[in-house]
Protein backbone atom coordinates (compact mmCIF):
# COMPACT_ATOMS: atom_id res chain seq x y z
CA UNK A 1 0.00 0.00 0.00
CA UNK A 2 2.89 2.44 0.80
CA UNK A 3 5.36 3.49 -1.83
CA UNK A 4 8.55 4.76 0.56
CA UNK A 5 11.14 6.80 -0.41
CA UNK A 6 10.83 8.57 -3.92
CA UNK A 7 14.66 8.43 -4.84
CA UNK A 8 14.35 11.34 -7.39
CA UNK A 9 11.33 13.59 -6.30
CA UNK A 10 9.96 15.96 -8.66
CA UNK A 11 11.09 19.41 -8.29
CA UNK A 12 8.30 21.61 -9.49
CA UNK A 13 9.27 25.13 -10.10
CA UNK A 14 6.27 27.08 -8.86
CA UNK A 15 7.24 30.02 -11.13
CA UNK A 16 6.02 27.42 -13.87
CA UNK A 17 2.81 27.30 -12.47
CA UNK A 18 2.57 30.58 -11.30
CA UNK A 19 4.91 32.54 -13.25
CA UNK A 20 4.47 36.09 -11.38
CA UNK A 21 5.22 33.74 -8.21
CA UNK A 22 8.63 32.92 -7.01
CA UNK A 23 11.42 30.36 -7.16
CA UNK A 24 10.18 27.87 -4.12
CA UNK A 25 10.46 24.15 -4.91
CA UNK A 26 8.53 21.62 -4.10
CA UNK A 27 9.39 17.99 -3.90
CA UNK A 28 7.22 14.74 -3.54
CA UNK A 29 8.63 13.03 -0.57
CA UNK A 30 6.27 9.96 -0.62
CA UNK A 31 3.15 8.78 -1.64
CA UNK A 32 0.20 6.21 -0.23
CA UNK A 33 -1.76 3.63 -2.06
CA UNK A 34 -5.47 4.12 -0.16
CA UNK A 35 -7.78 0.94 -0.61
CA UNK A 36 -9.91 1.11 -3.67
CA UNK A 37 -13.07 2.99 -2.86
CA UNK A 38 -11.39 5.24 -0.24
CA UNK A 39 -11.69 8.80 -1.21
CA UNK A 40 -9.54 11.57 -0.07
CA UNK A 41 -11.06 14.84 -1.07
CA UNK A 42 -13.36 14.97 2.16
CA UNK A 43 -16.84 14.44 0.95
CA UNK A 44 -19.35 17.65 1.52
CA UNK A 45 -21.05 16.71 5.17
CA UNK A 46 -19.61 13.86 6.00
CA UNK A 47 -19.13 14.81 9.81
CA UNK A 48 -17.18 11.82 10.27
CA UNK A 49 -14.03 12.79 7.88
CA UNK A 50 -11.27 14.02 9.40
CA UNK A 51 -7.49 14.51 9.37
CA UNK A 52 -5.03 15.94 11.38
CA UNK A 53 -1.52 17.01 11.37
CA UNK A 54 1.12 17.06 13.99
CA UNK A 55 2.41 20.41 14.75
CA UNK A 56 6.20 18.96 14.32
CA UNK A 57 4.77 17.38 11.06
CA UNK A 58 5.82 14.02 11.96
CA UNK A 59 2.70 12.23 12.32
CA UNK A 60 -0.14 12.15 9.85
CA UNK A 61 -3.91 10.29 11.09
CA UNK A 62 -7.27 10.44 9.19
CA UNK A 63 -10.31 8.78 8.95
CA UNK A 64 -11.90 8.97 5.19
CA UNK A 65 -14.35 7.24 4.19
CA UNK A 66 -13.94 3.80 5.11
CA UNK A 67 -14.67 4.35 8.77
CA UNK A 68 -10.79 3.03 9.30
CA UNK A 69 -7.98 5.60 11.31
CA UNK A 70 -5.04 5.43 9.54
CA UNK A 71 -2.19 6.98 11.12
CA UNK A 72 1.05 7.52 9.39
CA UNK A 73 4.96 8.62 9.56
CA UNK A 74 6.50 11.60 7.91
CA UNK A 75 7.31 12.16 5.47
CA UNK A 76 8.16 8.67 4.89
CA UNK A 77 4.28 8.36 4.60
CA UNK A 78 4.70 4.22 6.68
CA UNK A 79 1.73 3.49 8.32
CA UNK A 80 1.90 2.83 11.73
CA UNK A 81 -1.03 1.94 12.88
CA UNK A 82 -4.58 1.28 11.92
CA UNK A 83 -8.24 1.57 13.97
CA UNK A 84 -11.24 -0.21 13.17
CA UNK A 85 -14.34 1.73 13.84
CA UNK A 86 -16.35 -1.02 15.61
CA UNK A 87 -19.56 -0.05 15.07
CA UNK A 88 -18.73 3.52 16.20
CA UNK A 89 -16.60 5.06 13.58
CA UNK A 90 -14.56 8.37 14.34
CA UNK A 91 -16.30 11.99 13.92
CA UNK A 92 -12.95 13.77 15.10
CA UNK A 93 -9.29 13.24 14.90
CA UNK A 94 -6.55 15.04 17.17
CA UNK A 95 -2.97 14.81 17.62
CA UNK A 96 -0.91 16.67 19.98
CA UNK A 97 1.48 19.43 19.05
CA UNK A 98 4.68 17.37 19.51
CA UNK A 99 3.10 13.87 18.04
CA UNK A 100 2.96 11.80 21.36
CA UNK A 101 -0.95 11.91 21.86
CA UNK A 102 -3.70 11.23 19.57
CA UNK A 103 -7.39 11.76 20.17
CA UNK A 104 -10.29 10.11 18.60
CA UNK A 105 -13.56 11.59 19.29
CA UNK A 106 -15.98 8.99 18.17
CA UNK A 107 -19.44 9.81 16.74
CA UNK A 108 -21.12 7.73 20.13
CA UNK A 109 -18.87 11.01 21.94
CA UNK A 110 -16.62 8.60 23.28
CA UNK A 111 -12.97 10.18 23.51
CA UNK A 112 -10.23 7.68 23.38
CA UNK A 113 -6.27 9.84 24.01
CA UNK A 114 -3.85 7.45 22.66
CA UNK A 115 -0.08 6.98 23.23
CA UNK A 116 1.19 7.14 19.84
CA UNK A 117 4.84 5.59 21.26
CA UNK A 118 2.93 2.38 22.99
CA UNK A 119 -0.13 2.54 21.57
CA UNK A 120 -2.05 2.44 24.74
CA UNK A 121 -5.40 4.27 25.62
CA UNK A 122 -4.37 6.74 28.32
CA UNK A 123 -7.76 8.40 29.14
CA UNK A 124 -10.89 7.69 28.03
CA UNK A 125 -13.93 10.14 28.43
CA UNK A 126 -17.51 10.77 27.44
CA UNK A 127 -18.63 14.17 26.18
CA UNK A 128 -22.56 14.58 25.92
CA UNK A 129 -23.10 14.51 22.14
CA UNK A 130 -20.98 14.17 18.76
CA UNK A 131 -17.92 15.79 19.10
CA UNK A 132 -17.27 18.61 16.48
CA UNK A 133 -13.60 19.79 16.99
CA UNK A 134 -10.93 18.65 19.49
CA UNK A 135 -7.77 20.58 20.25
CA UNK A 136 -4.78 19.22 22.92
CA UNK A 137 -2.38 22.05 24.53
CA UNK A 138 0.94 22.24 23.79
CA UNK A 139 1.95 20.36 27.22
CA UNK A 140 -0.81 18.09 26.36
CA UNK A 141 -2.16 18.99 29.47
CA UNK A 142 -5.43 20.25 28.29
CA UNK A 143 -7.69 19.08 25.92
CA UNK A 144 -10.70 20.93 24.19
CA UNK A 145 -13.72 19.36 22.51
CA UNK A 146 -17.19 21.85 21.05
CA UNK A 147 -19.89 19.16 20.71
CA UNK A 148 -23.26 20.36 19.00
CA UNK A 149 -24.27 21.74 22.62
CA UNK A 150 -21.00 22.90 24.24
CA UNK A 151 -17.39 23.06 24.84
CA UNK A 152 -15.71 21.58 27.53
CA UNK A 153 -12.04 21.30 28.83
CA UNK A 154 -11.15 18.40 30.31
CA UNK A 155 -7.56 18.01 32.46
CA UNK A 156 -6.45 14.68 30.64
CA UNK A 157 -4.22 13.29 33.46
CA UNK A 158 -7.12 13.49 35.94
CA UNK A 159 -9.69 12.93 33.14
CA UNK A 160 -11.41 15.88 35.27
CA UNK A 161 -13.77 18.49 33.29
CA UNK A 162 -12.68 22.04 34.18
CA UNK A 163 -15.15 23.67 32.43
CA UNK A 164 -18.16 24.09 30.07
CA UNK A 165 -18.76 26.55 27.89
CA UNK A 166 -22.05 27.56 26.08
CA UNK A 167 -22.18 29.31 22.88
CA UNK A 168 -25.27 31.37 22.18
CA UNK A 169 -26.96 28.94 20.23
CA UNK A 170 -26.10 25.34 18.83
CA UNK A 171 -24.68 25.55 15.52
CA UNK A 172 -24.77 21.61 14.54
CA UNK A 173 -21.38 22.89 12.41
CA UNK A 174 -17.85 22.43 12.18
CA UNK A 175 -16.22 24.65 14.41
CA UNK A 176 -12.77 25.38 15.42
CA UNK A 177 -10.62 25.54 18.57
CA UNK A 178 -7.33 26.26 19.48
CA UNK A 179 -5.28 26.73 22.97
CA UNK A 180 -2.36 29.77 23.44
CA UNK A 181 0.82 28.22 23.35
CA UNK A 182 0.62 28.56 27.30
CA UNK A 183 -2.35 26.49 27.60
CA UNK A 184 -4.14 29.52 29.32
CA UNK A 185 -6.36 30.64 26.58
CA UNK A 186 -8.71 28.73 25.17
CA UNK A 187 -10.03 30.53 21.26
CA UNK A 188 -13.36 29.17 20.00
CA UNK A 189 -15.24 30.30 16.90
CA UNK A 190 -18.44 29.79 17.16
CA UNK A 191 -21.69 29.26 14.73
CA UNK A 192 -22.70 33.33 15.65
CA UNK A 193 -19.70 33.93 13.77
CA UNK A 194 -17.61 35.28 16.77
CA UNK A 195 -14.72 34.64 18.03
CA UNK A 196 -14.72 34.01 22.09
CA UNK A 197 -11.89 33.81 23.92
CA UNK A 198 -11.81 32.26 27.44
CA UNK A 199 -9.40 31.21 30.28
CA UNK A 200 -8.82 27.52 29.32
CA UNK A 201 -8.61 26.51 33.00
CA UNK A 202 -12.00 28.05 34.66
CA UNK A 203 -14.19 28.80 31.81
CA UNK A 204 -14.26 32.28 32.43
CA UNK A 205 -14.93 34.79 29.14
CA UNK A 206 -11.64 37.07 28.32
CA UNK A 207 -12.55 38.75 25.69
CA UNK A 208 -14.76 38.35 22.58
CA UNK A 209 -13.81 38.89 18.58
CA UNK A 210 -17.25 40.58 17.53
CA UNK A 211 -16.26 41.83 14.49
CA UNK A 212 -16.14 38.98 11.72
CA UNK A 213 -19.02 38.83 10.09
CA UNK A 214 -18.79 35.03 8.33
CA UNK A 215 -18.11 32.05 9.96
CA UNK A 216 -14.40 30.97 10.85
CA UNK A 217 -13.30 27.61 10.22
CA UNK A 218 -9.33 27.52 11.46
CA UNK A 219 -7.69 29.11 14.02
CA UNK A 220 -4.19 29.08 15.89
CA UNK A 221 -2.22 31.61 18.28
CA UNK A 222 1.28 32.97 17.31
CA UNK A 223 3.85 31.23 19.30
CA UNK A 224 4.24 34.20 21.75
CA UNK A 225 0.41 33.95 22.46
CA UNK A 226 -0.16 37.47 21.78
CA UNK A 227 -2.06 37.37 18.44
CA UNK A 228 -4.80 34.83 16.92
CA UNK A 229 -4.70 33.92 13.60
CA UNK A 230 -8.36 33.27 12.42
CA UNK A 231 -9.51 32.68 8.85
CA UNK A 232 -12.89 31.02 7.21
CA UNK A 233 -16.09 31.37 4.81
CA UNK A 234 -14.33 35.04 4.23
CA UNK A 235 -11.57 34.28 2.72
CA UNK A 236 -9.24 35.93 5.05
CA UNK A 237 -6.72 35.86 7.52
CA UNK A 238 -7.04 38.41 10.46
CA UNK A 239 -5.43 39.26 13.07
CA UNK A 240 -6.97 39.20 16.83
CA UNK A 241 -5.62 40.55 19.58
CA UNK A 242 -6.59 37.69 22.12
CA UNK A 243 -6.62 40.05 25.36
CA UNK A 244 -9.33 42.72 23.86
CA UNK A 245 -10.83 40.64 20.78
CA UNK A 246 -9.96 43.73 18.54
CA UNK A 247 -9.06 43.00 14.96
CA UNK A 248 -5.58 44.51 14.74
CA UNK A 249 -4.75 43.12 11.11
CA UNK A 250 -6.37 41.11 8.46
CA UNK A 251 -4.77 39.89 5.01
CA UNK A 252 -5.40 40.35 1.31
CA UNK A 253 -9.02 38.18 0.41
CA UNK A 254 -8.24 35.16 -1.52
CA UNK A 255 -11.07 33.64 -3.83
CA UNK A 256 -11.65 30.09 -1.43
CA UNK A 257 -12.67 29.38 1.94
CA UNK A 258 -10.21 28.98 3.92
CA UNK A 259 -10.41 25.94 5.52
CA UNK A 260 -6.80 25.55 7.87
CA UNK A 261 -3.93 27.97 8.69
CA UNK A 262 -0.79 27.26 11.05
CA UNK A 263 1.44 30.16 12.17
CA UNK A 264 5.34 29.52 12.02
CA UNK A 265 7.55 28.73 14.73
CA UNK A 266 8.78 32.56 15.22
CA UNK A 267 5.60 33.86 13.90
CA UNK A 268 6.57 35.55 11.38
CA UNK A 269 4.43 33.17 8.48
CA UNK A 270 1.47 31.29 8.23
CA UNK A 271 0.37 28.93 5.62
CA UNK A 272 -3.15 29.07 5.10
CA UNK A 273 -4.95 25.90 3.08
CA UNK A 274 -7.84 27.85 1.21
CA UNK A 275 -10.70 25.19 -0.91
CA UNK A 276 -11.08 27.05 -4.48
CA UNK A 277 -14.94 27.50 -5.35
CA UNK A 278 -15.10 25.36 -8.21
CA UNK A 279 -14.03 22.31 -8.90
CA UNK A 280 -13.61 20.96 -12.55
CA UNK A 281 -12.54 17.49 -13.68
CA UNK A 282 -8.73 17.72 -13.23
CA UNK A 283 -9.35 21.26 -11.29
CA UNK A 284 -7.09 22.05 -8.30
CA UNK A 285 -9.18 21.83 -5.24
CA UNK A 286 -7.27 23.77 -2.55
CA UNK A 287 -4.34 25.88 -2.91
CA UNK A 288 -1.70 26.82 -0.16
CA UNK A 289 -0.36 30.24 0.31
CA UNK A 290 2.85 31.21 2.74
CA UNK A 291 2.01 34.86 4.08
CA UNK A 292 4.68 36.89 5.46
CA UNK A 293 2.51 38.49 8.15
CA UNK A 294 5.08 41.67 8.44
CA UNK A 295 4.42 42.97 4.47
CA UNK A 296 1.26 40.89 3.72
CA UNK A 297 2.97 39.39 0.48
CA UNK A 298 2.92 35.87 -0.51
CA UNK A 299 5.93 34.12 -0.40
CA UNK A 300 5.13 30.24 -1.74
CA UNK A 301 2.60 29.02 -3.30
CA UNK A 302 1.21 25.46 -3.89
CA UNK A 303 -1.32 24.16 -6.13
CA UNK A 304 -1.65 21.08 -8.48
CA UNK A 305 -4.48 20.14 -10.47
CA UNK A 306 -7.44 17.65 -9.23
CA UNK A 307 -5.11 17.86 -5.12
CA UNK A 308 -6.96 18.78 -2.18
CA UNK A 309 -4.63 19.73 0.32
CA UNK A 310 -5.44 18.26 4.30
CA UNK A 311 -2.93 19.53 5.94
CA UNK A 312 0.26 21.88 6.45
CA UNK A 313 3.10 22.01 9.34
CA UNK A 314 6.38 24.03 9.70
CA UNK A 315 8.92 21.62 9.83
CA UNK A 316 13.00 22.13 10.04
CA UNK A 317 12.98 25.29 7.80
CA UNK A 318 10.79 24.28 4.85
CA UNK A 319 6.64 23.30 4.91
CA UNK A 320 5.58 19.65 4.41
CA UNK A 321 2.03 19.52 2.91
CA UNK A 322 -0.23 16.04 3.01
CA UNK A 323 -3.05 15.81 0.34
CA UNK A 324 -4.02 13.57 -2.43
CA UNK A 325 -7.05 12.91 -4.99
CA UNK A 326 -8.70 9.92 -5.87
CA UNK A 327 -7.41 7.17 -3.28
CA UNK A 328 -3.86 8.61 -3.19
CA UNK A 329 -2.55 10.67 -0.29
CA UNK A 330 0.99 12.30 -1.05
CA UNK A 331 3.37 14.29 0.96
CA UNK A 332 5.50 17.09 -0.06
CA UNK A 333 7.94 19.37 1.35
CA UNK A 334 8.19 22.48 0.14
CA UNK A 335 11.37 24.60 0.62
CA UNK B 1 -59.96 29.30 28.12
CA UNK B 2 -62.24 26.63 30.22
CA UNK B 3 -60.07 25.28 32.98
CA UNK B 4 -60.29 21.48 32.88
CA UNK B 5 -60.47 19.73 36.00
CA UNK B 6 -59.85 16.57 34.82
CA UNK B 7 -59.49 14.96 31.53
CA UNK B 8 -60.20 11.36 31.58
CA UNK B 9 -62.36 10.05 28.39
CA UNK B 10 -63.79 6.64 28.37
CA UNK B 11 -64.33 4.29 25.77
CA UNK B 12 -66.79 4.36 23.14
CA UNK B 13 -69.93 3.20 25.31
CA UNK B 14 -68.93 5.05 28.43
CA UNK B 15 -70.25 8.14 29.21
CA UNK B 16 -68.21 11.23 29.44
CA UNK B 17 -66.16 11.52 32.76
CA UNK B 18 -64.74 14.93 31.64
CA UNK B 19 -65.46 17.82 33.82
CA UNK B 20 -64.96 21.13 33.00
CA UNK B 21 -65.13 24.26 34.15
CA UNK B 22 -67.33 26.45 31.79
CA UNK B 23 -66.99 29.94 32.85
CA UNK B 24 -66.23 31.46 30.34
CA UNK B 25 -68.21 30.47 27.03
CA UNK B 26 -68.33 34.16 26.42
CA UNK B 27 -65.93 36.00 24.25
CA UNK B 28 -62.68 37.16 26.68
CA UNK B 29 -63.30 40.69 25.13
CA UNK B 30 -64.86 42.71 22.61
CA UNK B 31 -64.24 41.42 18.63
CA UNK B 32 -62.28 38.12 20.46
CA UNK B 33 -63.68 34.88 20.60
CA UNK B 34 -62.42 32.23 22.83
CA UNK B 35 -61.32 28.73 20.99
CA UNK B 36 -64.57 27.38 22.48
CA UNK B 37 -66.99 30.29 21.13
CA UNK B 38 -65.07 29.72 17.79
CA UNK B 39 -65.89 26.12 18.14
CA UNK B 40 -69.72 26.96 18.87
CA UNK B 41 -69.91 29.66 16.22
CA UNK B 42 -68.34 26.80 13.44
CA UNK B 43 -71.27 24.92 14.94
CA UNK B 44 -73.78 26.38 14.81
CA UNK B 45 -72.60 27.75 10.96
CA UNK B 46 -72.45 24.42 9.55
CA UNK B 47 -68.49 24.37 9.19
CA UNK B 48 -68.23 21.68 12.18
CA UNK B 49 -70.28 19.29 12.83
CA UNK B 50 -69.88 16.10 15.81
CA UNK B 51 -70.72 12.56 15.03
CA UNK B 52 -70.50 10.93 18.49
CA UNK B 53 -72.18 9.84 21.02
CA UNK B 54 -70.86 12.58 23.01
CA UNK B 55 -72.01 15.50 23.98
CA UNK B 56 -70.41 18.87 21.76
CA UNK B 57 -68.85 20.13 24.91
CA UNK B 58 -67.14 16.90 25.70
CA UNK B 59 -65.68 17.01 22.05
CA UNK B 60 -64.74 20.87 22.18
CA UNK B 61 -62.90 19.94 25.22
CA UNK B 62 -61.20 17.05 23.57
CA UNK B 63 -60.57 19.05 20.77
CA UNK B 64 -58.92 21.70 22.68
CA UNK B 65 -56.96 19.48 24.80
CA UNK B 66 -55.44 17.52 21.51
CA UNK B 67 -54.55 20.94 19.73
CA UNK B 68 -52.53 21.72 23.42
CA UNK B 69 -50.78 18.73 23.22
CA UNK B 70 -47.24 19.02 22.92
CA UNK B 71 -45.57 19.29 19.41
CA UNK B 72 -42.58 18.23 18.34
CA UNK B 73 -40.08 20.54 18.16
CA UNK B 74 -38.21 21.33 14.31
CA UNK B 75 -35.28 19.20 13.82
CA UNK B 76 -32.11 21.09 14.01
CA UNK B 77 -29.91 20.97 11.02
CA UNK B 78 -26.23 22.76 10.74
CA UNK B 79 -26.19 26.52 9.88
CA UNK B 80 -23.03 26.78 7.92
CA UNK B 81 -20.69 27.49 6.94
CA UNK B 82 -21.68 30.10 5.22
CA UNK B 83 -23.91 32.15 7.35
CA UNK B 84 -23.46 36.10 7.57
CA UNK B 85 -24.17 38.14 10.33
CA UNK B 86 -26.15 41.71 9.90
CA UNK B 87 -28.64 40.42 7.27
CA UNK B 88 -30.77 42.97 6.20
CA UNK B 89 -34.41 43.39 7.37
CA UNK B 90 -36.60 42.24 4.26
CA UNK B 91 -38.65 38.96 3.22
CA UNK B 92 -38.25 40.36 -0.38
CA UNK B 93 -34.86 38.38 -1.52
CA UNK B 94 -35.72 37.96 -5.18
CA UNK B 95 -34.96 40.86 -7.48
CA UNK B 96 -37.06 41.43 -11.39
CA UNK B 97 -34.96 38.98 -13.47
CA UNK B 98 -33.05 36.92 -11.30
CA UNK B 99 -32.20 33.52 -12.65
CA UNK B 100 -34.31 30.78 -10.86
CA UNK B 101 -37.75 29.46 -9.91
CA UNK B 102 -39.83 32.04 -8.27
CA UNK B 103 -40.37 30.71 -4.85
CA UNK B 104 -43.16 32.03 -2.15
CA UNK B 105 -41.59 30.78 1.29
CA UNK B 106 -44.30 30.84 4.62
CA UNK B 107 -45.14 29.27 7.58
CA UNK B 108 -45.69 29.76 11.20
CA UNK B 109 -43.36 30.20 14.27
CA UNK B 110 -45.22 28.42 17.26
CA UNK B 111 -43.71 26.87 20.64
CA UNK B 112 -44.13 23.13 21.94
CA UNK B 113 -47.37 24.13 23.01
CA UNK B 114 -48.76 25.18 20.27
CA UNK B 115 -49.03 28.75 20.81
CA UNK B 116 -47.98 31.27 18.40
CA UNK B 117 -44.38 32.96 19.36
CA UNK B 118 -44.95 36.82 17.91
CA UNK B 119 -41.98 37.81 18.99
CA UNK B 120 -40.07 35.44 17.10
CA UNK B 121 -37.54 36.28 14.34
CA UNK B 122 -36.44 34.72 11.09
CA UNK B 123 -33.41 34.59 9.47
CA UNK B 124 -33.03 32.90 6.05
CA UNK B 125 -29.77 32.87 3.07
CA UNK B 126 -29.52 30.13 0.55
CA UNK B 127 -27.51 30.14 -2.45
CA UNK B 128 -28.34 31.66 -5.70
CA UNK B 129 -29.96 29.35 -8.72
CA UNK B 130 -25.99 28.78 -9.74
CA UNK B 131 -25.54 27.12 -5.99
CA UNK B 132 -23.13 29.77 -4.65
CA UNK B 133 -23.59 32.02 -1.52
CA UNK B 134 -22.98 35.91 -1.41
CA UNK B 135 -20.38 36.44 0.83
CA UNK B 136 -19.25 39.84 -0.40
CA UNK B 137 -22.51 41.40 0.20
CA UNK B 138 -26.91 40.10 0.98
CA UNK B 139 -28.22 38.66 -1.71
CA UNK B 140 -30.45 36.06 -0.82
CA UNK B 141 -30.01 36.59 2.89
CA UNK B 142 -32.59 38.67 5.38
CA UNK B 143 -34.13 38.73 8.31
CA UNK B 144 -37.96 39.26 9.46
CA UNK B 145 -39.99 39.42 12.47
CA UNK B 146 -42.79 37.59 11.98
CA UNK B 147 -45.62 39.50 13.61
CA UNK B 148 -48.86 39.05 16.28
CA UNK B 149 -49.75 35.74 14.30
CA UNK B 150 -46.18 34.65 14.33
CA UNK B 151 -46.72 33.72 10.22
CA UNK B 152 -43.77 34.92 8.18
CA UNK B 153 -43.60 35.15 4.24
CA UNK B 154 -40.49 35.44 2.18
CA UNK B 155 -40.30 35.63 -1.89
CA UNK B 156 -36.94 34.89 -3.29
CA UNK B 157 -36.53 31.72 -5.81
CA UNK B 158 -35.74 28.51 -5.47
CA UNK B 159 -31.57 27.75 -4.42
CA UNK B 160 -29.73 25.91 -6.68
CA UNK B 161 -27.45 22.66 -5.92
CA UNK B 162 -23.61 23.49 -4.77
CA UNK B 163 -21.60 23.65 -8.02
CA UNK B 164 -19.22 21.22 -6.23
CA UNK B 165 -21.05 18.35 -5.18
CA UNK B 166 -23.80 16.04 -5.88
CA UNK B 167 -24.64 14.98 -2.89
CA UNK B 168 -25.46 18.18 -1.02
CA UNK B 169 -29.63 19.10 -1.85
CA UNK B 170 -30.97 22.65 -2.38
CA UNK B 171 -31.81 23.62 1.00
CA UNK B 172 -32.65 27.17 2.56
CA UNK B 173 -31.19 27.56 6.19
CA UNK B 174 -32.87 29.11 8.89
CA UNK B 175 -31.89 30.98 12.23
CA UNK B 176 -35.17 31.00 14.27
CA UNK B 177 -34.97 33.13 17.94
CA UNK B 178 -37.90 34.35 20.04
CA UNK B 179 -37.20 35.43 23.97
CA UNK B 180 -37.50 32.40 26.19
CA UNK B 181 -36.94 29.66 23.36
CA UNK B 182 -33.87 28.26 22.29
CA UNK B 183 -32.56 29.19 18.90
CA UNK B 184 -33.42 26.67 16.20
CA UNK B 185 -30.63 26.47 13.66
CA UNK B 186 -32.49 24.32 10.58
CA UNK B 187 -32.76 23.89 6.80
CA UNK B 188 -35.15 23.51 4.67
CA UNK B 189 -35.13 21.17 1.55
CA UNK B 190 -37.60 20.71 -1.03
CA UNK B 191 -39.28 17.43 -2.30
CA UNK B 192 -39.04 18.09 -6.00
CA UNK B 193 -34.80 17.56 -5.65
CA UNK B 194 -33.95 15.18 -8.14
CA UNK B 195 -31.78 13.31 -5.17
CA UNK B 196 -34.70 11.94 -3.81
CA UNK B 197 -36.61 10.21 -7.22
CA UNK B 198 -39.73 11.33 -5.84
CA UNK B 199 -39.46 9.55 -2.28
CA UNK B 200 -38.21 11.61 0.78
CA UNK B 201 -39.84 9.28 2.72
CA UNK B 202 -37.23 6.56 1.66
CA UNK B 203 -34.52 8.76 0.26
CA UNK B 204 -33.75 11.31 2.62
CA UNK B 205 -30.30 10.59 3.41
CA UNK B 206 -28.93 10.67 0.36
CA UNK B 207 -27.62 13.81 1.00
CA UNK B 208 -25.62 13.19 4.52
CA UNK B 209 -26.45 16.60 5.78
CA UNK B 210 -30.37 15.26 6.10
CA UNK B 211 -30.90 12.91 9.40
CA UNK B 212 -34.98 13.18 8.93
CA UNK B 213 -37.42 13.71 6.03
CA UNK B 214 -39.34 16.25 8.48
CA UNK B 215 -36.85 18.53 6.85
CA UNK B 216 -37.97 17.93 3.51
CA UNK B 217 -41.25 20.12 2.37
CA UNK B 218 -43.78 19.50 -0.60
CA UNK B 219 -43.64 21.95 -3.80
CA UNK B 220 -46.95 23.47 -4.86
CA UNK B 221 -46.65 24.65 -8.43
CA UNK B 222 -49.27 27.53 -9.49
CA UNK B 223 -49.35 30.14 -12.29
CA UNK B 224 -49.22 30.18 -15.83
CA UNK B 225 -46.43 27.76 -17.37
CA UNK B 226 -44.66 31.14 -18.75
CA UNK B 227 -44.86 32.42 -15.31
CA UNK B 228 -44.27 29.18 -13.28
CA UNK B 229 -44.01 29.87 -9.05
CA UNK B 230 -43.45 27.41 -6.30
CA UNK B 231 -44.69 27.61 -2.78
CA UNK B 232 -43.75 25.97 0.10
CA UNK B 233 -44.63 26.20 3.56
CA UNK B 234 -42.34 25.06 6.60
CA UNK B 235 -44.18 25.56 10.21
CA UNK B 236 -41.08 26.35 13.01
CA UNK B 237 -41.90 25.10 16.39
CA UNK B 238 -39.24 26.14 18.88
CA UNK B 239 -38.73 24.47 22.35
CA UNK B 240 -39.03 26.64 25.63
CA UNK B 241 -35.59 27.28 27.52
Amino acid sequence: MIRLGRAAPVAILLSVLSPALFAQTIRQESSISLPAGVSVAPPPGRVNFSTTLSRNAEFFAANFNDNVVHVWALPSGEMLRTFDANGDPAARLRLSNDGRLLAIAAKSGTIKVWDVASWRVQQEFAASSAVRALTISSDNYLLALATDFDEQVWELPTEKRLAVLHAPFDCYCLMSLAFSPDGAMLASADGDTAIRIYNARTGTLRSTASELLLESLALDFSPDGKSLFVGGADNTISVIDPLTGKLRDMLPKQSGTLRGLVASDDGKQIAAIYNLPKRFDNASISVVLLWDLGTHAVHARFEQPGIAVLGVAFAHGHLLLVGGSGNKLSIWSMQ
Amino acid sequence: MPHIQAAKLGGSNSTSELTVDHADPLPAKENMLTRRAILHKCLALGSLSVASSFKAEAMFTAFQVREKQPRKPTPPNSLGPFYKRLAPTTGTLRAPGDPGLPLSLSGQVLDTRGDVLPDATIEIWHTDHFGYYDIEGYRYRGKLPVGASGQYKVETIIPGHYPDSSQMCQHIHYLVTAPGHKTLVTQLYFATDPAFEGDPEKNFNRDPTIHTPELIRPVLLTGEPEAIHAAVRFELCLERL
